[in-house]
């Protein structure tokens, strides 16, 4: 990392350490100069003070007042710089010398020598500058002033002037430093205050930009500098303020969580947001500029609505990456001042799409468990009591057994209507359309009801338009329902008078047939006003009709949703105490076959079951007690089991006709053990009719799909279930034939 | 922050301008055996040159000159020199005792004397300084002259030689000249030795050098003298041999001299300077009442004000 210095310290640091430099440099070039100047000033001092001795040693030497002389050379002892002072007679004598042990003693001949050339003072000073000397000769004033009587040496020493000089160098660098110290000290303040307070102010301010925040104006100062550079910054500052607010907005368009992009009119990638990346997998980067069909994001339909100025919607099954995704894709043609681009939404469902699949599923398999509980118990009751009704009875206990009967039943249609109503509920309710003999359906069902209606005691008349074609394409079994549901309404809902029931063809074309059907009663007949709630769902009249005749309210709202899947319109009127008209209109398609029942149909000559070999497999004990007595009562030799591997064993051992198999039991499922008696090598040929509580349709196809020839729904009716067994039975022996 | 400890870096410096290089301390001394212990310390570099610069002079008279005019500050003197001084008005500060006069101060004569001589009309040299009066006064007391009896000649010192020479009956003199007196064949009928104490050498400063020097080149000096003095008691002879240069007589004159002139140790310092009623005190007061009775000096002096020991080593 590279270290950085703010300007206010650095730049007076680099001064300060220039000008000390410099300061020195200075001091130190010059010391020698200054250093020489005082040399030369110390001894034109000394001089003249040895000048004077001279002066005074000349007289006193003529006066002879040696004691006076020495007098005068104990004066100058004292002085700082002196080594050494010293009187030499002109004979080489040591005769005075402030080192008193050179007193008397004599200087050498070479010495003297150079002493006697001296004529006037002679200063010498010491190579390293140390120290210099002064020679001073004495004239002989009372006799010839040429000659010499002696001569004074001074040495003195200079080292106490280089100490001085050098501290005073050291001293003048110091006061300097000092004083460009406080000076920079200054200009520290002063690049303070005018440089480094309005840039920090103007930092500051782009600090706050930096962070989307446009608030802080900046400052202007006293220096031109910083205040064009506050005038430019502020401008900058707006224009960036009025863009981020844009970009914001923007940004929240592009924020929200469907997903977004812009194509140009060529339908390539220009822009998308985190949503649109996060759906097709690809980062901006990588989906930019290419083209939105390799994304499956458009198709050939919609690039032409596109161009024509449509919008395009469409759900999409994209596969991005392997996975499979539900989008809700909508794109527009957006126009600006000088292009065309598009402007597109996604919206990925493929969670809600999982999730609602997910609930329906699990709604299903509810129903489904509720069915088969509630179905299973049933068929015991109802089997057992139609076992009893067979023994001898007293009157009394025939008439308790068929309320029993009777019970039973109901709770089987409630059971039936309420598996309808979440069949509608989920919007499963589909119908069949097959071919069917429609006048013969509806005089099987008369027949039925003619009875019951002649049983309370009333009158009963139907109608049947002759001109109504035989054979109908349609949904036989609804239909049923739909006349047991308006039948047994009014059978309910009246206690005396009549009941009559017409069909009529009110128009026909060579390819369809609309009938009108009319269930008219003597009843206690409906309100106006609760009229209109009679086909809704778990309503009836009100609630005291619930009490007093029972039902759940959902036979007329299921009937209603039959007709409307039908096509076709429920018929309605009523008046109170005067009775009621159910009914519907509906258009038929003409079948152009025959009816297969009636091709295959053979006469069933005897409806005994002697003679026939039946495994039972249900691990109900109950259930399998009745469906054994059941078909034994009917002459049926009868085997039983309780699981499925038990089923396996026993049509390993005997060869049945037919085979009774419950589906839902432990261990083994009945399918799986239908499927192993059918691999197995003996007889084939067995009637496997799938007994089960587990009637949702789509478990019916899977049971049929794997090896059953039949499906009877728990609880079951054993004229039916005998029906069957035998016209398989008869079937088969007419193809032998 | 870095402006701060500029700062505190630079502030010591700031002090340290004012200083100027330290003056070495001058004493000032003449010839005496009693002081070349110092010299030997500055011979053999016991003693600093840079700290204390011992100044020659040839006579006592010069360095109490010297030591008056400030051009020293201090200086190697006799006690009553010092009394004398300090009684003009120059602030004295003894802080050691170099050496007492143990028969160094001597009386000479032509012949030999006793207590019963005449002295009337005998003329007796002196020199016109302290000492002079000391011996005089101690000279007369001991042999119990009357005052007026003998006839006094003022001579200097050096002049010892030349006043025996002329006939004077008593010279008042001290070394080297007494040797050179016994050699010409005169007597010596006095000495210090009966007066202890009368005759000392102390090193004295001027009181306000104390405040231009610092503590440590005072100490320097007494340090300096008493590890000579060490050396010399160790050998004198070979110490003697250095002293011999300077004082120009053979190393066992030199031994011989310090017979009368004794070096003062260390623990005799400390009982003369140290103490409540410190002995030199004694000294001073005695000095002080013989030189106003002489009438070299005319006031008495704060004795106790006279002494600092404060430079001594430690005992």
């Amino acid at each position: 990392m590279v270290r950085r210095f703010p300007i206010v310290v650095a730049i007076p640091v680099i001064l300060l350490t220039v000008l000390v430099s410099f300061s020195i440099f200075i001091n130190i070039y010059y010391s020698d100069k200054i250093f020489n100047n005082r040399l030369e000033q110390s001894i034109n001092e000394t001089s003249s003070l040895i000048s004077l001795m001279q002066q005074m040693g000349e007289v006193y030497l003529a006066k002879d007042q040696k004691t006076e002389l020495v007098h005068v050379f104990n004066s100058a002892v004292s002085h700082d710089q002196l080594v050494n002072l010293q009187f030499i007679t002109n004979d080489g004598l040591i005769y005075y010398s402030s080192l008193f042990e050179q007193v008397g003693k004599e200087v050498s001949t070479v010495e003297l020598n150079k002493l006697m050339l001296i004529n006037s003072n002679q200063v010498e000073v010491n190579s390293d500058k140390t120290q210099f000397t002064i020679v001073a000769p004495l004239r002989h004033l009372s006799g010839n002033l040429a000659d010499h009587v002696g001569y004074i040496k001074a040495v003195f020493e200079s080292r106490f002037m280089h100490d001085q000089v050098a501290l005073e160098v050291k001293n003048n660098i110091l006061k300097t430093a000092v004083f460009i110290l406080i000076l920079m000290l200054f200009l520290v303040l002063v690049l303070y205050f005018s440089v480094h307070t309005p840039l920090f102010a103007l930092r500051k301010s782009f600090e706050k930009i930096s962070r989307n925040d446009f608030s802080e104006p900046m400052k202007n100062s006293m220096w031109s500098e910083f205040s064009a550079l506050a005038v430019v910054g502020n401008n900058t500052r707006l224009k960036l303020s009025l863009a981020n607010k844009e970009e914001a907005l923007l940004a929240k368009i592009f924020d929200i969580s469907k997903g977004i992009y812009i194509s140009d009119q060529n339908f390539n990638l220009k822009r998308g947001n985190q949503t649109f990346s996060s759906i097709i997998e690809q980062a901006s980067h990588e989906y930019m500029n290419r083209n939105l069909r390799e994304f499956q994001l458009l198709d050939p339909e919609g690039e032409k609505a596109l161009m024509l100025g449509e919008n395009w919607q469409m759900e999409l099954n994209l596969n991005v990456k392997g996975t499979h995704k539900i989008v809700k894709s909508s794109i527009s043609r957006v126009y600006s001042a000088s292009d065309v681009f598009y402007v597109g939404v996604l919206n990925d469902i493929s969670q809600e799409r999982n999730e609602s699949e997910r609930r329906e599923k699990a709604k299903d398999e509810f129903v489904a468990s509720v069915s088969h509980e509630l179905r299973t118990p049933l068929n015991g009751i109802i089997g057992m009591a139609t076992l009893l009704g067979r023994e001898p009875l007293s009157e009394k206990q025939a008439s308790n057994l068929t309320n029993i009967l009777s019970s039973s039943r109901l709770l089987l249609l409630v059971i039936n209507e309420i598996l309808d109503f979440s069949k509608i509920e989920a919007g499963k309710l589909k119908l069949e359309k097959v071919t069917f003999n429609f006048k013969k359906l509806y005089k099987e069902i008369f027949s039925i009801f003619e009875n019951l209606t002649n049983e309370k005691g009333l009158e009963f008349s139907s109608y049947i338009d002759p001109d109504i074609p035989e054979e109908l394409l349609g949904d036989p079994v609804r239909l049923q329902q739909l006349m047991n549901n308006f039948c047994s309404n009014a059978i309910k809902f009246t206690k005396q008078g009549s009941i009559s029931i017409s069909l009529l063809l009110i128009d026909e074309t060579p390819t369809q047939a609309s009938i009108i059907c009319n269930v008219i009663d003597t009843g206690i007949g409906i309100e106006k006003s609760k009229q209109n709630r009679l086909f809704k769902a778990f309503k009836q009249e009100d609630e005291s009709t619930t009490r007093e005749y029972g039902g759940t309210g959902l036979g007329l709202y299921i009937s209603k949703q039959i007709v409307e899947q039908m096509n076709g319109e429920i018929i309605f009127t009523s008046e109170k105490n005067k009775g009621s008209t159910f009914g519907f209109s509906c258009v038929f398609d003409k079948s152009k076959e025959k009816t297969q029942e009636e091709l295959i149909k053979h006469p069933v000559p005897d409806r005994s079951l002697n003679n026939f070999t039946i495994l039972v497999v249900d691990d109900n004990v109950i259930n399998v007690e009745v469906a054994k007595s059941l078909l034994e009562d009917l002459g049926a030799s009868v085997e039983v089991a309780f699981s499925g591997q038990e089923g396996i064993d026993k049509a390993r051992q005997i060869s049945f006709d037919v085979i009774l198999m419950d589906i839902q039991m432990p261990g083994m499922d009945g399918v799986e053990a239908i499927m192993k008696i059918s691999e197995l090598p003996s007889k084939n040929n067995y009637f496997k009719v799938a007994l089960t509580a587990n009637v949702m349709e789509q478990d019916v196809k899977r049971y049929l799909q794997s090896g059953f020839d039949e499906v009877v729904a728990k609880p079951f009716n054993i004229s039916d279930l005998t029906e069957k067994i035998l016209q398989h039975h008869f079937s088969q022996d007419f193809d032998e034939r | 922050m870095i402006r701060l400890i500029c700062l505190l870096v630079l502030l010591p410096v700031l002090f340290a301008c004012s200083d100027t290089p330290q003056k070495a301390l001058k004493i000032g001394s003449n010839v005496w055996p009693g002081y070349e212990f110092y010299y030997m310390a500055r011979d053999k570099g016991y003693l600093n040159p840079e700290q204390v610069r011992l100044v020659e002079f040839s006579n006592a008279t010069d360095v109490s000159h010297e030591l008056l005019n400030g051009h020293v500050d201090g200086a190697l003197l006799t006690l009553d020199e010092a009394v004398r001084l300090s009684v003009l008005g120059l602030k004295l500060k003894v802080i050691q005792v170099v050496d007492f006069s143990r028969g160094g101060d001597v009386v000479m004569a032509q012949k030999s004397v006793t207590k019963n001589s005449n002295f009337k009309n005998k003329s007796i040299a002196v020199e016109a300084s302290a000492v002079g009066a000391l011996m005089l006064t101690a000279f007369k007391e001991h042999f119990k002259i009357k005052g007026g009896d003998l006839n006094v000649e003022y001579i200097s010192v050096d002049e010892s030689k030349q006043a025996y020479e002329r006939g004077s009956d008593f010279i008042i003199s001290f070394e080297p000249f007494r040797t050179q007196l016994l050699n010409l064949g005169a007597k010596q009928v006095f000495d210090t030795s009966y007066v202890p104490n009368l005759i000392v050498d102390v090193l004295v400063i001027r009181e306000d050098a104390i405040s231009h020097h610092s503590e440590q080149q005072f100490k320097h000096v007494v340090n300096a003298y008493f590890r000579a003095l060490a050396e010399y008691e160790a050998s004198p002879l070979a110490s003697a041999k250095i002293f011999s240069k300077r004082l120009k007589i053979t190393p066992q004159e030199v031994i011989d001299s310090y017979d009368g002139i004794v070096p003062a140790k260390l623990s005799e310092n400390h009982a003369l300077l140290q103490g409540e009623s410190p002995e030199i005190l004694h000294s001073i007061e005695d000095i002080s009442d013989i030189l106003i009775s002489s009438k070299l000096i005319n006031g008495k002096v704060d004795a106790s004000s006279m002494i600092l020991a404060d430079y001594l080593p430690k005992k």
